[in-house]
Parts: structure tokens; sequence; C-alpha cells
């Protein structure tokens, strides 16, 4: 994994300097940096660096820990740090009538480890036009270290129903929902605008089931009006879009 | 340096693909897994039905047996110095009802999920479940099976009520399984479907509705089988079947529908008096085997008991039970005009059921409220000319018959001499075991 990355920055590294005369920083292992435009770079062998003094230098593969374009907003993966995310989208699925549009409200935070994310939050989730407060629980890996990085979250959580009604009969206005659980997961995009702000959209599906109990009517035949009570379930399917912030 | 761009550019190529694929598996499972519907279910406790299949149900031999205890009457019809007393889901007891004072038990016919008698000349016609039995009771010490006339009813006809619990709703009920012959408690999980849960059409009927709906025939009102000549009218849901009983097995020769819920028959004046839960509707039988719609007197909501007596109509209505009722009360309609029934007084009730007339007499039973007897000659006081009030008995319907008062009540058949009106005795009861 460790020799992907550091073949990517080496990619993108010469991407960025056949594209313009930048300034590169080579850091090395040992904590030693180098800054320079580099002029050659023969994988698993060497990387000559041409620094800002003259000198041309030339660095054994094995001794360099990363390499860096100077215009680069890189959130370096071995920085550890806190993050906060907040983002808005929409979710869809399949209702049993129609397409189900609701709409989705998240902020997390957490703990930022290399390329890990693992941090909770809450937000609203609306479903059947009823809203929920969730608890949220995810895990995020990133893949690379470039200003656009691509990344996959794994969500869970328990959502609780803010409209809840534990006398409500009528099960089609979901009021008698009282909580539930989902899980899903995210294809994400994260394009850093600075430092310490990143675009993110995301795209990915999720899994309810929510629970709840009614007092269900029975018309009986020939008998009077029986009131019983029912535990409902509900599974639900979405797909969700969403855009959003992370600090 | 032209070695190490061809790698990087076959490193991006590299990368590009593997991103491509990915994000098709991605998308792909995304589509497959939103294509899924939103699923709803409910988990509740629930009266399931315990069937037995048609074949095994039609074999079961019925042999006229000694008599039995009654434990729920149903249905009463008189013939002759007879009574042939339905129990529901169970059978008919025979009596020997010579000497009212002390009516013999002769025997007892078993017939499975059976709610309704009627009797023709010599032969008594007893419906189970899907089909109509005949039996050759010109010996009523020995009664003989003749012939049964199969799925003359909808599946949806009344279900045995044992072992059912009424604070459960029913459910998982399939009448392509066979017969109801019980009803055992499970926990049930269903899905739902938007636009309302829809419950299985049945039709319950248990001891406790046939106790208090338990019919006297012959002039009772509660009866939904009728004789007239030789057609046999039998109600169910919204229509009027009509069978011909000129051979032993019954033949269906008519389906006469209508747009109300049928509950009650009264044959009288050569016309079909019907009760149903929103009027009385009114079929002449200048064709006997197709009955055609004189006309029909609305009422409001309410289970109707009705009955003929000249050129009235009385019809009761109640609240409280399955027709959604929230009335009580006595209507007096006249039918002078069949073509155009029209109402005279209502009389406010307590909760009243069955009702018999015998000339001027009006017997009306009224539920927790006993018997009433009025002198209904004057249609607009029938209020103020009550005759006897028995109110320590709860009275369902009754039929008076020869001067003799016999009464569908909570404690089981009674029997009353009326022969003086001011002056009316208890002869006997059949009391339920």
């Amino acid at each position: 994994m460790k020799k992907s990355l550091l073949l990517i920055a080496l990619f993108f590294a010469v991407l960025t300097s056949e594209a313009q005369i930048n300034n590169e920083q080579v850091i090395l292992k040992n904590g030693t940096q180098y800054q320079g435009v580099i002029s050659e770079i023969i994988p698993d062998s060497i990387v000559v660096i041409k620094l800002v003094d003259g000198r041309i230098m030339t660095i054994n593969y094995d001794q360099i820990l990363r390499i860096k374009n100077q215009n680069e907003k890189i959130l370096s993966p071995t920085e550890n740090n806190y993050y906060v995310k907040s983002t808005l989208g929409l979710m869809m699925g399949q209702g049993q009538r129609e397409i189900q549009k609701n709409f989705l409200f998240e902020t997390t935070g957490g703990y930022q480890y290399k390329q890990w994310q693992m941090g909770a939050g809450s937000g609203v989730h609306v479903l059947y036009g009823t809203m929920y407060l969730p608890a949220i629980a995810e895990v995020s890996y990133s893949f690379g270290d470039k200003i656009t990085q691509p990344y996959i979250t794994l969500q869970g959580g328990g959502v609780f129903n803010l409209s809840y009604n534990k006398n409500n009969t009528n099960f089609w206005n979901h009021q008698g929902y009282k909580n539930g659980k989902f899980i899903g997961s995210n294809f994400g995009l994260r394009h850093y605008v600075s430092n310490n702000l990143a675009l993110v959209f995301e795209a990915g599906y999720r899994f309810y089931h929510l629970q709840g109990k009614l007092i269900e009517t029975y018309y009986p035949p020939n008998l009077d009006i029986l009131y019983y009570p029912a535990e409902y379930n509900a599974d639900l399917h979405r797909f969700s879009l969403k855009f959003g912030l992370e600090f | 340096m032209d070695t190490c761009i061809r790698r990087v550019e076959q490193l991006k190529k590299n990368i590009m693909k593997k991103t491509s694929l990915y994000l098709t598996i991605f998308t792909f499972l995304l589509i497959s897994l939103t294509a899924c519907k939103d699923k709803f279910t409910k988990t509740f406790q629930a009266n399931v039905p315990i069937y037995q299949n048609y074949e095994d149900w039609r074999a079961q031999t019925i042999k006229f047996m000694a008599p039995t205890g009654i434990k729920n009457p149903g249905k009463i019809w008189i013939k002759d110095q007879y009574l042939f007393i339905n129990e529901p889901f169970v059978g008919v007891h025979v009596f020997d009802n010579s000497t009212p004072a002390n009516p013999v038990n002769l025997g007892f016919l078993p017939v499975l999920s059976t709610l309704d008698i009627a009797v023709h000349n010599s032969i008594l016609y007893v419906d189970s479940y899907t089909d109509i039995l005949t039996f050759d009771i010109s010996n009523p010490h020995n009664i003989e099976f003749l012939c049964r006339t199969t799925d003359v009813f909808n599946n949806n006809k009344a279900q045995s009520s044992l072992g059912y619990n009424h604070d459960l709703p029913a459910t998982n009920i399939n009448p392509d399984l066979g017969v109801i012959i019980g009803w055992e408690q499970q926990e049930v999980t269903e899905e739902i479907y938007y636009g309302g849960i829809f419950y299985d059409s049945f039709e319950l009927i248990d001891v406790l509705t046939i106790n208090n709906s338990g019919g006297v025939n012959l002039g009772g009102s509660m009866a939904s089988f009728a004789i007239h000549g030789d057609q046999l009218y039998v109600i169910q849901n919204n229509q009027i079947i009509t069978f011909n009983i000129q051979n032993e097995c019954i033949e269906r020769v008519n389906n006469t529908w209508t747009s109300n819920n049928l509950e009650t028959l009264f044959v009288a004046n050569d016309h079909l008096f019907v009760g149903t839960t929103t009027g009385m509707l009114i079929y002449a039988l200048d064709d006997p085997s197709n009955p055609n719609l004189v006309s029909e007197y609305p009422h409001i909501g309410s289970c109707d008991p009705v009955i003929v007596n000249q050129n009235r109509a009385y019809v009761t209505l109640r609240d409280g039970n399955s027709c959604s009722g929230t009335v009580n009360q006595l209507v007096v309609v006249n039918i002078e005009n069949l073509s155009n029934p029209y109402e005279i007084k209502t009389y406010e009730m307590t909760n009243p059921h069955g009702l018999g007339m015998d000339e001027n007499t009006l017997f009306l039973c009224d539920g927790i409220d006993g018997l009433k007897v009025f002198d209904a000659s004057d249609d607009l006081q029938i209020d103020q000319n009550l005759l006897s009030h028995f109110s320590n008995i709860q009275a369902y319907d009754v039929i008076p018959y020869k001067h003799t008062l016999i009464l569908s009540a909570q404690e089981g058949i009674y029997q009353y001499d009326y022969s003086d009106l001011n002056n009316i005795s208890l002869l006997s009861l059949i009391a339920k075991n």
C-alpha cells in the first residue's frame, strides 16, 4: 500500500512538473527535506532533484518518505487531525406507491488517523415525510492525498422518530415508528479548497429498519370494532446523494 | 526521462482502468439495491384458522343420534308439533312439542358448520358451510339423510368460532384450504401494502352472535331462510338465492343481487320482505323463481328484523352490533301500497331484536329489557298500550304460534301460554346445558 501511494505521489509530481516549473519538496524518512525541481525519477531506484541553490542531488528511492508539489494543498496522510463534516442531500427509494425523495442532513466529527477517519454525529433524516434524529457512527478511508481524493465511508447507527406518537392508530402517517437502525456505505470525493477546508460529495446506499407499535383497528365480521396492539417494521432502501463541507 | 514518463503514463492508465471498474461495480450495486421496494410488515397475535379439507368434511356420515343437551340454541323452525332447533356449527335438535309444557327431546342430527334451517313438507333443509343438505323428516324419530347440494354458498359463508379469541383479529383465511373447524392463536407477521390493510373476507358467526340473533322461524323475524311454494329463498351477503325444492336435491334457479347487505327474510302477502342494514326491500313473487324488486323503505344503518301483519310492516333497528347502528327503535311502516311504503311512526326502544305478531298483539324482544307485549291496534299509540313486560329475561326473538309463545332467550327456549294476554304464563324452558 505504501509503495502504491508513493508511486501515485510520484505520478502527480511528474505530471505537475511537466505542466509547470514549480518546486517540489522531497521528504526523507529521516525528516530531511529538499526543495527544488525533480529532473529524473527512476522508480525503485533514484530520484534526481535540482535544488533551489543549483545543486543537483541524487536520492535513493528507499530513503524517500514522500514528494510534495508546493502548489498542492495536501492534508498529509501522515498528519493526524480532527475533522468535522457537514453534508446536505437527498435520499431516494422505491416506495410502495411512488418514488420517495427525502431530505437528509448530517454533521459528523471525529479523528483522522492517516487515511482513516472515525467519527460520530447526528442530523436529520426524513423518511416518508417524517423527521428522524440519527445517531451516526462512521468510518472512512481515503485513497491518496492529493487535492481531490476519493474515499469510501461506512455509516451506521440509530434513528429516532421526532414525531413519535405512542397513541398513533394510523399506520401510514409513520408516527408510530419509534426508532430504528440504519447501515450504509458511501463513495465520496473530497476536494480541498484550502489546507483546512474541503468540499465533499458522497453517493451511497443505506438500509433502514424501523420499528414501532400501533393500536390497530380491526372490523370483525358481525362483531364490534376491535382495537389490538401490533408491532410494525419497515425495511427501507435508499440511494443517497450528499454535498457538503469538511473542516 | 522518457522511460520514466512512459512508466508514469502506464501507471495513469492502470489507475483510470481500475477507477472505472470500481465506479461501474459501485453504480451497479447502487442501482440493484435501490431497486428494492420498501417493505412494511406488522407482527401481532391473531386468530388463525384450523382447516379440514372439503373431501374429509363431506365424507362424514350424518346419522340421527340420541338426544343431547342444547348448549347454544340458534334458529328454530316449527313444523306441526315438532320443534327443529339449530345449534350453530353443531347440528339440529328435534323436539316433540305436542305438549309445550313438556317438550320431549327426540334426538340430534349432527351437521357441521350449520347456521340455518327450514322445513317444507317432510323435508328438512340445513345449510352446512358451502352446501345445503336435505333430510327426510317424515319420521321425526329417525331422520334420514337425502342429499347434499355442494357449493351453494360462497366460500365466505359463516365460519366456526370454536377456539376464537374475540380480543384478537383473524387472519390467514384461505377458503381453498377447506372448512374452518376452529381457531388457534399465533403470532403472525404480515406484509402491509399501501392503501390500507386488507383483511381476509369471511363471516364469523360465533356462539355469542348466534345467541344475540337466534331466530325463531315460521313467523320469526330473524330467519335467513324462507319458503314460498316450491321455492327456498336464502340470503347471503347481498344476494337472494332462489332454489327449486320440488325434488329431494335442491336446485339453484336464480340469484338476485342487491346493493344492500341482506339480513332477514319474511314472506307475506305473496311478497318477500327483506331486512337489510340500510332498509327494508320488498320483492314481488309473481314469478317465484325470480323475485322482482317492488320498492325499498330506507332507514338509518342498523340491523333490522322485519315482520309483516296485513298492511303493516314492523321493523326494529338496534345499535351495538355489526350493522353499525346508532339507534334503538321500532318503526311501523304502512305497506298498503307495496310500491310506496312509508313510515307511520317510530318508537324508541332499549335494544330491540326480534319480534312477532298475532293479530293485533305485538311481541317484541327488547334485549336486556326483556320481552314486551303490546296492543298494536293503534299504530300511533303502541307504546301507550303495553300489555305485559317480562324484564327479567334477555330476549332475542319470538314466535307466537297457536297461543304458544316460543321465545329465544339467554337462558334457552322459553314457551309461554298467551291465550290470556293479561295473564301470560310460563309453560316450559328448554334450558341450555
